[in-house]
């Protein structure tokens, strides 16, 4: 019936259960990567920086340890598994009928473009992912063929030019600090001089970049009676950062970011990381080995990355390198592996049965819920919705995490009784094959196959 | 089964003389003759359009001070910006993304898929990369802020789901591409308005001597600013000039920020321009319009309806846009609701149609066989033409070249495209007589099958 490479056949549960593995750490991912999202969907990023120039309290702590732990390392995860997944559907058995694998690949990361698109722009999520992934995905289509290791030097190459790209601009701003300290003392030695184009132009570079490093009490009101607003106001408000965060930024940074872990997910899954097929005692080791690394590098930079936040210019002038940024591609390669680690050995006992079970609901629906995920804060945050944007304190978005887990959790479990997929996955896989896919699991059939579905595939 | 890769690399530009090699045909389909003559005028329309695409770059290469021509609109300067704007503005850069669309099918549909190995998808987007790739040495290293390969390599990564899609509905895909064009570039007029209108309240407000607010002083800054950018400004274009004739260094780390940031915004917001024409190409690929398959009388018919239409829409374009537009933007805002730049795609598409059409005629007629043939030639080594132009170009302005930069007079600038034409249509053939391809098509080829491919030309080597 359905006998696309999305699915692994269910027969063979030899194959069935690495890839449940993975779509419960799947399910695991998207959850946590909400961690990161509620930031961007609460509250302004200027607010987040307050909470850091303020007396340390609660916030501030409960902020450091959720940034060390999640921020990054979340979207980290979310994207080493959608690299994994990559592989899954590019390795599925070949449809005996309509296109090849090849075909329908590109055709399902072009799709997903469309659903980043919609995300972004019609979701109004700012941080939307799906289009990285998406684009990015066609870049790596070839690479689907190399082996683990050569896999493993691409991810290591891209996260180098990460970590570049970083000091890059670092250095960049340094220049223009010294091209705005030669006009400043131009302007002590002669009061009345007039400066031309390109020293106001030097002058004002500095200023605005040491301008993000201070609160702006007006932008910051301003910035929330904008998400307050209806549909209209917060889409012309978001729709700068959103289309700079697709173009420049996409291209400066999250570009060798994303790739980097995308093929470090693509080497985990061809070396059989992913797949479940290395020993307890091996994941065992990974996990402390990787969340150990992970949270030494985030923690031994954290003073560098307050300093940024703290006084701008000291961080500018006074740092040989910025730390906290050279050293992420490696933080969130590690902590991507722990975590995935520490989700296999959860996985593989038999403590969490029910847990386990949970989460690969969510994660079979992993598109669904990502998508949910913005339906419901852009609805329980914005103006056209509950208009709740900037008016909790930073502890206080942690219930609504709690809340949409809990929601997304039972819905995915009761969903996946009655359905064999997600309602976006079936839209998804339905725009893919160019039929309309079965949907509804017919009553007498057991719902086993849903269990083999793979992440976000 | 191992089979020699360049036997399935038989390419979208294939010379008479690959044809007759044995080994290569059959994996050929059966017809070959009508295949050659086909792909043949693929290559000899590329070929116009290579070399008339240097004719639409050469000022962004080396001219400076593009206001200044409409300080007199009565000279050669004038007359040549008015000639190659009206004839071929935008038509060339069209004709060649019709052709890679085209080429992209050509590409894709020519190999048979291995048993086991590479898939002829995963060739093809092998062979994007790469064209990325080349795209940015093309720009950042060859320091050429126009490059085009790094679009079309992205912009190919869309077509391929699309290969064998009828010609009307790749049609209805380029109206829509050409529709979010025009959507994009109405809102950006609807700004240039609003902006207008703010500032024109403001001077309002100021001729009644009232003091002006912060707000309607941020609005009058706004548009006077907007307005600067359509005036001649002689220190900006010194600084360039200034620039443009230093070391490699200096001009590296001049360009690099404008460079980066037209790859970063260019495909964003610009990708519309290229995948319109790209879908448009592969439905006039599939019409047989330039496979040379199509009767005499319907190129006339396109021929005429192409110029009939494209010309009169070409030259109120250009009136509108670089005469009345130019020398009063405000003025223009003031009197146009809807943004100029709406015809653009249109008129760049009928006229690429008639210019297509007029040279498969010229074809067909039999008149001028060496420079058809020197035109095939140069479009089968489209891929070296074009880095070449920009090899050229960059030695001969540059300041760690000749440093011309800024030296030629507009109308002066197309001696040098001249002499690119020449050159390049007399070293095409050549080179073709004894290698397969051009050394960059070799380079790329060889890149994207990851192994060294054959250059010498097997007729050559069995003589």
């Amino acid at each position: 019936m359905i006998t696309s490479s999305l699915f692994s056949s269910p027969e063979s549960t030899a194959r069935a259960k690495p890839v449940s593995a993975l779509s419960f750490l799947g399910g695991l991912a998207v959850l946590g990567v909400l961690f990161s999202s509620i930031q961007e969907f609460g509250m302004t990023s200027a607010r987040l920086n307050e909470i850091i120039r303020e007396p340390h309290g609660a916030s501030y702590w409960l902020l450091t340890i959720t940034n060390a732990l999640f921020r990054t390392n979340a979207v980290a995860l979310l994207t080493v598994l959608f690299g994994a997944g990559i592989l899954l559907f590019l390795n599925g058995p070949q449809p005996t009928t309509g296109p090849a694998i090849p075909e329908l690949y590109i055709r399902r990361q072009l799709w997903l473009v469309l659903f980043g698109l919609f995300n972004a722009l019609v979701l109004l999520a700012p941080g939307d992912l799906l289009f990285f992934y998406a684009i990015i995905g066609v870049f790596l289509f070839p690479f689907g063929r190399l082996p683990a290791r050569a896999l493993f030097i691409c991810a290591l190459v891209s996260g180098l030019l990460f970590a570049g790209k970083y000091y890059w601009n670092f250095a960049e701003n340094k220049q223009k600090y010294e091209a705005y300290q030669k006009v400043v003392a131009l302007e002590k030695k002669n009061k009345k001089v007039k400066l031309n184009d390109e020293q106001k132009e030097d002058k004002s570079a500095w200023e605005g970049l040491a301008r993000q490093g201070t609160f702006d009490k007006k932008g910051e009101e301003t910035a929330i009676r904008a998400m307050r607003s209806d549909y209209g106001t917060v889409w012309s408000h978001l729709l700068p950062r959103i289309q700079q965060a697709e173009s420049a930024d996409f291209y400066q940074l999250r570009l060798w970011n994303f790739a980097s872990l995308l093929l470090l997910g693509m080497a985990l899954f061809k070396s059989g990381f992913l797949l479940n097929q290395l020993t307890t005692r091996q994941y065992a080791v990974l996990a402390v080995a990787g969340l150990a690394l992970g949270q030494a590098l985030a923690w031994l930079t954290l003073p560098v990355a307050e300093r940024s936040v703290l006084d701008f210019t000291k961080y500018t002038t006074t740092l040989l390198l910025p730390w906290h940024l050279i050293v992420q591609p490696l933080e969130q390669a590690a902590m991507a592996i722990g975590y995935a680690s520490l989700g296999l050995l959860i996985y593989r006992s038999s403590l969490f049965k029910s847990l386990v079970k949970a989460l690969d609901a969510v994660g079979q629906m992993a598109l669904t819920n990502y998508l949910l995920q913005s339906v419901l804060c852009t609805l329980f945050f914005n103006g056209y919705g509950f208009s709740y944007f900037g008016d909790l304190l930073y502890y206080q978005l942690f219930f609504v995490v709690a809340e949409i887990w809990l929601l997304q959790t039972l819905l995915s479990l009761v969903w996946l009784r009655y359905f064999y997929f997600g309602p976006a996955e079936w839209l998804w896989y339905s725009l893919i094959h160019q039929r309309r896919l079965p949907m509804q699991i017919p009553s007498e059939e057991p719902a086993q196959m849903g269990s083999s579905i793979a992440v976000l595939s | 089964m191992e089979i020699n890769p360049a036997s399935i690399l038989t390419t979208d530009v294939a010379s008479p003389v690959v044809q007759s090699n044995p080994d290569r045909v059959q994996f050929r389909s059966p017809r070959p003759v009508v295949k050659a003559d086909r792909i043949q005028t693929v290559d000899l329309i590329r070929g116009l359009a290579l070399l008339g695409i240097l004719m639409m770059n050469i000022p962004g290469f080396g001219f400076v001070g593009f206001f200044d021509l409409f300080k007199n609109t009565h000279n050669l300067d004038f007359y040549t910006f008015a000639a190659v704007g009206v004839g071929f503005e935008g038509t060339m850069r069209g004709l060649f993304s019709m052709l890679f669309g085209a080429g992209m099918v050509l590409f894709t549909s020519n190999k048979q898929e291995l048993a086991d190995g590479p898939t002829v998808a995963e060739f093809y987007y092998r062979r994007l990369i790469w064209l990325v790739l080349f795209g940015a040495f093309n720009a950042y290293i060859l320091m050429w802020r126009g490059d085009i390969l790094y679009y079309y390599g992205l912009c190919g990564m869309l077509l391929y789901p699309f290969r064998k899609t009828k010609p009307g509905w790749l049609v209805v895909l380029a109206l829509t591409c050409i529709g979010i064009t025009m959507f994009k570039n109405q809102l950006y007029w609807n700004e240039m308005r609003e902006k207008r209108a703010a500032y024109l309240q403001a001077a309002q407000v100021e001729k009644a001597h009232k003091k002006l607010t912060p707000k309607q002083q941020e609005a009058k800054t706004a548009w006077q600013n907007t307005e600067k950018n359509y005036k001649p400004d002689p220190e900006r274009d010194a600084k360039r000039v200034k620039k443009m004739r230093s070391d490699y260094g200096t001009v590296f780390s001049y360009l690099l920020p404008q460079n980066s940031s037209n790859e970063a915004y260019g495909i964003y917001h610009g990708c519309w321009d290229m995948l319109s024409m790209m879908f448009l190409g592969m439905a006039l690929l599939a019409w047989g319009f330039f496979s040379n398959r199509l009767s005499t009388s319907t190129y006339v018919t396109t021929l005429l309806v192409g110029y009939g239409l494209g010309l009169p829409l070409s030259w109120l374009f250009f009136n509108k846009l670089y005469v009345t537009g130019i020398q009063d933007i405000g003025r223009m805002v003031d009197t146009y609701r809807v943004n100029i730049d709406q015809v653009y795609d249109f008129r760049r598409a009928l006229l690429a149609i008639g210019h297509a059409s007029l040279l498969l005629l010229v074809y067909r007629s039999g008149l001028v066989p060496w420079l058809m043939h020197a035109l095939t030639s140069v479009g089968q080594m489209a891929f070296t033409n074009y880095l070449m132009q920009s090899i050229i170009c960059t030695l001969f302005f540059n300041g760690y070249g000749l440093g011309y930069f800024g030296k030629l007079s507009y109308y002066q600038l197309y001696y040098v495209v001249a002499a690119v034409w020449v050159f390049q249509l007399i070293i095409s053939p050549i080179w073709l007589r004894y290698f397969r391809f051009g050394p960059f098509e070799w380079l790329w080829r060889s890149l994207t099958y990851w192994s060294w491919q054959p250059m010498r030309n097997p007729a050559l080597a069995t003589a």
